[in-house]
């Protein structure tokens, strides 16, 4: 559990389930990252969250697979889960 | 990482000592620790530097905000067949979801106009580096917009951008061993964010809401020492100014 309150999907009402939706449309399936989750709060901050990660992971023609691959190093090396 | 694949391709190995340099040692980057990448992905190395930021910000995000991971808790990964069933798992998850790269379509000047509009008296001319990948204008822009929403008062903001620019690792000891953090729950925040952010716990926030930080400063905090982390990592790859998101 988060370390602050956040609002699940099936709560979300007005903006921030906008913003969940506009989740979905990015990644083209219900499924949120709680990293996206996590900043429910505030819904212009989750959607800036999604469109920085969609342009990190999913805009230009690098393969998929190398950003992975540089993502989950720094992960690794930062220790980190995600 | 020790135990990176021997056959791993020029480009994947490039990528991981990128990695590790931004780690270990992300107070000496400068735009030469691209060039291996930019030998041999051309522009690709922009792109890659996006990614390579944007994993600071996330890494910090969860690290800091003690997020939940989405497959298994690292506990129960030691078990290897509940391990096994949640990369099963989890794989099936992911093959919902679209993967697929998609075309860049920021429009350079209007993504310009946004950070110079932002950032003040930073000139258009020192994105130039950017051009080959308007997204990254893009991205800036959506920090600096995060940064001027924030609830923090710029004092605190300053304050965060000097201690991260401080805390940063020169060496590899600075992002592994033990140190003397600082005394203040804010400082002692954005020193522990910075070299070693896996370490930050409930105590920690703990001390930050008897100071007075409710969920949505704690957000603001987290974020601002994640996007710092990024753009320290950001402007020194690609040559930017400091000063285009640093708050003085």
């Amino acid at each position: 559990m988060a370390f602050i309150a956040t609002v699940p999907p099936r709560r979300a009402t007005g903006e921030t389930a906008a913003a969940y939706r506009y989740m979905a449309r990015v990644g083209g399936s219900d499924l949120v990252a709680n990293v996206v989750r996590v900043f429910s709060l505030r819904p212009a901050s989750m959607r800036r969250m999604i469109r920085s990660w969609e342009l990190a992971m999913w805009t230009g023609d690098e393969p998929r697979t190398l950003r992975e691959t540089l993502a989950a190093a720094v992960s690794r090396l930062n220790d980190c889960h995600y | 990482m020790a135990g990176t694949a021997g056959d791993a391709t020029p480009l994947e190995t490039a990528l991981v000592a990128l990695a590790r340099a931004s780690v270990e040692t992300p107070a000496l980057l400068s735009p030469r620790a691209l060039e291996p990448v930019r030998a041999l992905a051309g522009d690709g190395a922009l792109d890659y530097a996006l990614v390579l930021g944007a994993f600071h910000f996330i890494n910090r995000i969860a690290d800091l905000l003690g997020v939940d991971p989405d497959a298994l808790p690292p506990a129960l990964r030691r078990l290897e067949p509940v391990r096994r069933a949640g990369v099963w798992l989890a794989s099936r998850l992911v093959r919902r979801m679209d993967l697929r790269n998609r075309p860049d379509r920021t429009d350079w000047d209007a993504a310009v106009a946004a950070v110079a509009a932002a950032a003040g008296a930073v000139a258009p001319a020192a994105l130039e580096p950017l051009r080959p990948r308007p997204k990254l204008v893009e991205a800036i822009g959506l920090a600096l917009a995060e940064r001027d929403r924030t609830t923090l008062d710029r004092a605190t903001l300053a304050r965060v951008h000097r201690g991260v620019e401080a805390a940063l690792p020169r060496e590899p000891g600075d992002a592994r061993g033990l140190h003397a953090r600082p005394a203040d729950p804010v400082d002692a925040f954005v020193f522990v964010g910075t070299r070693y952010p896996a370490r930050v716990g409930a105590a920690m926030i703990r001390r930050l809401r008897a100071a007075g930080f409710d969920d949505l400063g704690l957000l603001d905090l987290a974020t601002a020492v994640a996007d710092a982390n990024q753009w320290a990592r950001l402007h020194r790859l690609l040559g930017l100014p400091p000063a285009l998101f640093r708050v003085a």
